[in-house]
C-alpha cells in the first residue's frame, strides 16, 4: 500500500532522512518511532507531497508522490503534527471542507461529515466554533479531517502529543479501532503508544531504520525472555536460592528490602517483604507459573508479580545508543512496559 | 472528482464573515468613503454657488460630472489602497503561520486552486462592499443630472481597480508568515504602483514616459473621467495576471524551501 524507496532529504547541509526504505501492506498500523528530529515528520511530509525527496521515490496505493501528488492526496487523510486547524470555522464546517476538497458531492460530503463525527465522538460539538473547543476535541477533530472519506491511508503525526492520559488512551482506542480497515503510518516518540496501537514499528534515528519488525518480534530478538519483579514475603537468602532454581531463569537480583542480604540475622526473617527481578530465558507464558509454583510449594506468600517482558523502551535505547557507538544502559527495566 | 478551487473560496469567504479585522476594515471603508462623498458635495456646492464669478473670470466651468461623479470613483480607489491589503493580508501569511498550510498542501489541490480560490474570495468582498457603497450613485442620480456614460465606465473601472491591489495582496501574503509584513509590503508595492507616474515632469520622455505608463493612478483616471481604453483594462489585466503568477511561483519556492 505504501513504499518508500531509497528516500533522501537535504535541508541545506542538514540530511534530514538518509536512504530510508521501507513499505506497509494494506491493513497495517505502523508506528513510526525515533527520537525528536530522527526525521520522522519529514518523511511524512514527503508522504503528503508536502515536499519531494532530495532523491529517492516513494508511492501511496500505487501513485507516485512525484508524479501524481493530486492522486496520492486523494488517497490519504493527514493529521499534521500540532493539528493545525482553521479556528473561526465550525466543526461540520472544517470536515465539510475537506470533503469538498477531495471531491465529494453535497449529499456524499453530508453523510461522510456524519460519519467521522460519529466516529470521533464529535457530536456535542458539531457546531463549535473550533477557536472555543478544548485540545482534546481539537485533536480528534483532527483525526475526524483525516478519516474524512474513508482515505485508504491515514498519515498520522503524533497523534496523542499534549493530551492529558484518559484523552490519550481515547485517541489510541480510536486507531487501534482502524487496524485492518485502514492502512495507518502513526509517529510518536512514546514508547508504549507504539506497543499499544501498532501491529508493526519501525524504529528510526538519524533518518535511517534503526530496526523494524512487530513488537514481539522486535522484542525477542533484541531482549530474548522475559522480565518478571517479583513481591514476596520470606527469608531472603532462601528465597533467592530457590527463584534461581527455577525453570529457565537466568538471574536474580534484589531490587528491594532493608540491608540486602547482608548476613544479618533478618536475612532469614520470613515475614520480610522483598522485591526481586528475575531474568528467564522463558516466555512470561511459562516463567510467571514457574515462579508462582516455587515460592507457594515452599509456603512463603506471594505478594505481587509483575511482567517487565515487553519493553519497547530497552530496544529502543540499545538501538539508539548502539547507533550512537555507546553501550546500552545496562538496566532500565525500572520503566513500566507492562500490560 | 476535482474539486477545482471552489472549496478553497468558499472557505475564504467563511473566514471573511467571522473576521474581526474584515468587519473593521470594511466599517472603515464606508465611513470614509460617506465622508469624502460629503465632502466632495459641499465643494461642489461652494463652487456652484461661485458659478457666475468663475465664468466671468474664465475659470474651468462648473462640471457635475467631473467635480462630483469623478471626484467619488476617484476617492474611493484611493482608499481602497488601505483597506484591499487588510482584507488580503491573512490570505496565505496566516495559514503558514497556524500551520494550515501544511493541511491544505495534503489535499487534492494544484497552487493555482489555492491561489485562484482565494484571490476571488477576496474580490467577492470587494465587490459586495462597493456594491453596499452604491447607495451614493442612487443618490446622485436621484438629486442631480450626471452622465450616466461616465458613471457606467467609473463604476466597472472602480472593480477593475481593485481586481489589480487583490492580486498585489495576495503576493504580498504568500511572501512572509506574518500578516503585518503582509499588509505593509502589500501597500508599499501598491503605492509605487499607483504613484509611478508622480515622480515626473509633465509630459516627459524616455524613462519618465515609461514609469507613467506603469502609473496606477493615471491609468486609474483615465476610468474616474469616463474614458473606457483597452489599454488601461489590459493594464490592469496583466498586472492581476503578473501577481498571481508570482504568488503560485512563491508557493512552489516555499516546497522546496522549507
Amino acid at each position: 500500500m505504501i513504499r518508500v524507496e531509497h528516500l533522501t532529504k537535504d535541508f541545506g547541509e542538514v540530511r534530514a532522512i538518509d536512504d530510508l526504505s521501507f513499505e506497509v501492506a494494506q491493513g497495517e498500523i505502523l508506528g513510526f518511532l525515533g527520537p525528536n528530529g530522527a526525521g520522522k515528520t519529514t518523511t511524512m511530509r514527503i508522504l503528503t507531497c508536502f515536499f519531494p525527496p532530495t532523491s529517492g521515490n516513494a508511492s501511496i496505493a500505487g501513485f507516485n508522490v512525484l508524479t501524481e501528488p493530486l492522486a496520492v492526496r486523494r488517497v490519504i487523510g493527514y493529521l499534521p503534527e500540532g493539528v493545525p486547524l482553521y479556528r473561526e470555522l465550525c466543526v461540520t464546517d472544517a470536515l465539510d471542507f475537506v470533503a469538498h476538497a477531495k471531491g465529494f458531492s453535497r449529499t456524499e460530503r453530508k453523510k461522510y461529515v456524519d460519519a467521522a463525527i460519529e466516529e470521533t465522538g464529535l457530536g456535542e460539538v458539531r457546531n463549535r466554533l473550533i477557536g472555543h473547543l478544548s485540545k482534546g476535541f481539537r485533536q480528534r477533530l483532527g483525526l475526524a479531517q483525516a478519516i474524512i472519506g474513508e482515505p485508504k491511508v491515514l498519515i498520522l503525526d503524533e497523534p496523542t502529543s499534549g493530551l492529558d492520559p484518559k484523552q490519550i488512551t481515547e485517541i489510541r482506542a480510536l486507531i487501534r479501532a482502524m487496524a485492518g480497515r485502514r492502512t495507518v503510518i502513526l509517529s510518536t516518540h512514546i514508547l508504549p503508544e507504539v506497543q499499544m496501537t501498532c501491529t508493526r514499528v519501525l524504529i528510526i534515528n538519524r533518518g535511517r531504520i534503526a530496526a523494524s519488525g512487530t513488537t514481539e518480534h522486535l522484542t525477542t530478538r533484541m531482549r530474548g525472555g522475559s522480565q518478571t519483579e517479583v513481591t514476596v514475603a520470606g527469608p531472603a537468602r532462601e528465597v533467592r536460592a530457590a527463584l534461581e532454581v527455577a525453570p529457565g531463569v537466568t538471574r536474580v537480583e534484589l531490587r528491594s528490602g532493608p540491608d540486602c542480604l547482608d548476613g544479618s540475622s533478618n536475612d532469614s526473617d520470613p515475614a520480610r517483604v522483598l522485591t526481586f527481578l528475575v531474568s528467564s530465558n522463558y516466555s512470561p507464558a511459562v516463567t510467571h507459573p514457574a515462579i508462582a509454583e516455587t515460592i507457594v510449594s515452599k509456603g512463603w506468600r506471594l505478594l505481587e508479580m509483575r511482567g517487565l517482558g515487553l519493553s519497547l523502551e530497552d530496544i529502543f535505547l540499545k538501538v539508539v545508543a548502539g547507533e550512537a557507538g555507546e553501550q546500552p544502559a545496562t538496566d532500565t527495566a525500572t520503566v513500566e512496559g507492562g500490560p | 472528482m476535482r474539486a477545482g478551487f471552489y472549496p478553497i473560496y468558499r472557505r475564504e469567504m467563511r473566514s471573511y464573515l467571522t473576521s474581526p479585522s474584515v468587519y473593521v476594515a470594511v466599517a472603515a471603508y464606508l465611513f470614509l468613503s460617506g465622508l469624502f462623498f460629503y465632502g466632495i458635495l459641499l465643494n461642489f456646492s461652494e463652487l456652484s454657488a461661485n458659478a457666475e464669478y468663475r465664468r466671468q473670470m474664465g475659470f474651468e466651468q462648473v462640471n457635475f460630472t467631473r467635480h462630483v461623479v469623478s471626484q467619488l470613483f476617484w476617492s474611493s480607489n484611493f482608499l481602497l489602497l488601505f483597506v484591499v491589503p487588510v482584507f488580503t493580508m491573512r490570505l496565505i501569511a496566516d495559514e503558514r503561520r497556524t500551520g494550515t498550510f501544511e493541511m491544505l498542501r495534503s489535499l487534492p489541490f494544484t497552487d493555482w486552486n489555492i491561489v485562484i480560490g482565494k484571490y476571488l474570495a477576496a474580490c467577492t468582498l470587494v465587490v459586495a462592499m462597493l456594491i453596499v457603497n452604491s447607495y451614493h450613485i442612487l443618490i446622485l442620480a436621484r438629486f442631480g443630472d450626471p452622465e450616466m456614460s461616465v458613471v457606467g465606465v467609473a463604476f466597472l473601472g472602480g472593480l477593475i481597480v481593485p481586481a489589480a491591489y487583490v492580486a498585489v495582496g495576495l503576493f504580498a501574503s504568500s511572501l512572509t508568515e506574518n500578516q503585518i509584513v503582509a499588509a505593509i509590503v502589500a501597500f508599499v508595492i501598491l503605492l509605487l504602483l499607483f504613484l509611478a507616474g508622480d515622480v515626473t515632469a509633465p509630459g516627459a520622455t524616455g524613462w519618465g514616459r515609461l514609469l507613467e505608463m506603469f502609473s496606477m493612478r493615471i491609468r486609474s483616471e483615465q476610468f474616474t473621467m469616463g474614458l473606457l481604453r483597452l489599454e488601461d483594462v489590459a493594464y490592469f489585466g496583466v498586472v492581476v495576471a503578473v501577481f498571481l503568477f508570482l504568488t503560485c511561483r512563491t508557493l512552489e519556492l516555499t516546497r522546496w524551501r522549507v
